[in-house]
């Protein structure tokens, strides 16, 4: 009785750590160079996505959206990221951008994180 | 799929503490009884039904509060149909990875008004105007409707191909509502390539 009550409490730790060990529980972030900016700069965005022991995920598709301070949300692109989880991406903003507060979304895995910044809008010239 | 590992894990990992426990105790308390060489099948059993059935209560528990985008529970729903010459979708996020299939409101008190905020991605190759509207045949109770207003902020807007709108929707309860305790119906959006 005793050698297959160790076996069996050997396998079920044996599969419980088999099950953590393959279990990701992922997480992203998302950041941008600068938190304000003028029409048709270019806003570089990235991140890093990463499992539960802290290492990056490589391989993975994030899905990057931009939206405006009126919901309209520009064409959605992605970025792959790298061997060290981390991604990176440039979004230029249009020349006909509103001004006000834009949030950026990425996500992936399920997952996703947001990070929000500034179009300023740039008066080219005023006549009086 | 992560919600399942984690019940399956907690489940394992409670047989595993309850098989381990009358170890823990019979080491302690060098008790003969709980030796394990006296263990009978009977015994066992009783053990691994008994781990076995918490271990499935918390990761029943688990299952249910898990959950990174967690929204109120609620006892209404809502389906949603979409209609129309163009090719769209409604998404929780901006990001459109999650379909919205069903609007979940929480409970509605007379009076009160709930929103719900999903995004309208144009997945076609031209503009798409939409209005929004719910089939009366849908409604449970049938007469529902009467005690109800719906709204949306999308009015006199459109989405250009492979953008996508963010939309609030309001769901208004008269404040005269009586004996109804619960309701369903589908909402229909229809999308259409030209302003209606």
């Amino acid at each position: 009785m005793t050698s297959w009550i160790w076996a069996l409490i050997l396998i079920l730790i044996v599969v419980i750590w088999i099950i953590w060990k393959y279990v990701i529980i992922p997480s992203i972030t998302v950041a941008t160079d600068k938190d304000s900016y003028d029409r048709t700069e270019d806003v570089q965005i990235g991140g890093a996505l990463k499992d539960q022991a802290d290492a990056g995920i490589p391989a993975k598709t994030v899905s990057i959206a931009v939206e405006d301070p009126g919901g309209t949300v520009y064409p959605v692109f992605t970025a792959v990221t790298d061997a060290n989880g981390d991604y990176s991406a440039v979004w230029e903003i249009p020349d006909d951008a509103a001004g006000g507060t834009y949030t950026l979304t990425v996500s992936a895995l399920g997952i996703s994180a947001s990070k929000t910044f500034r179009q300023m809008i740039q008066i080219v010239a005023i006549q009086v | 799929m992560i919600r399942i590992l984690r019940f399956g894990v907690i489940v394992l990992s409670a047989v595993t503490l309850g098989l381990l426990a009358p170890i823990g105790i019979w080491f302690l308390s060098k008790a003969k009884s709980l030796a394990p060489e006296n263990w009978t099948a009977k015994f066992m059993a009783i053990i691994i039904a008994v781990s076995g059935v918490t271990g499935g209560a918390v990761g029943v528990y688990d299952y249910m509060a898990f959950d990174p985008e967690a929204r109120s529970v609620s006892i209404y729903s809502v389906g949603i149909v979409l209609e129309g010459d163009v090719l769209f979708n409604v998404y929780w996020d901006a990001t459109a990875t999650s379909e919205v299939t069903v609007l979940e409101w929480g409970e509605l008190e007379p009076g009160q008004t709930g929103n719900v905020t999903f995004y309208i991605k144009n997945e076609g190759f031209s503009n798409l105007y939409a209005t929004m509207s719910w089939t009366e045949g849908s409604w449970d109770p049938p007469d529902a409707f009467q005690h109800f207003d719906l709204t949306w902020d999308f009015e006199d807007k459109f989405v250009k191909p492979s953008f996508g709108q963010r939309v609030r929707l309001q769901l208004h309860v008269h404040s005269d509502i009586i004996g109804i305790e619960g309701f369903s119906f589908d909402i229909v959006i229809t999308g259409d390539n030209e302003p209606f």
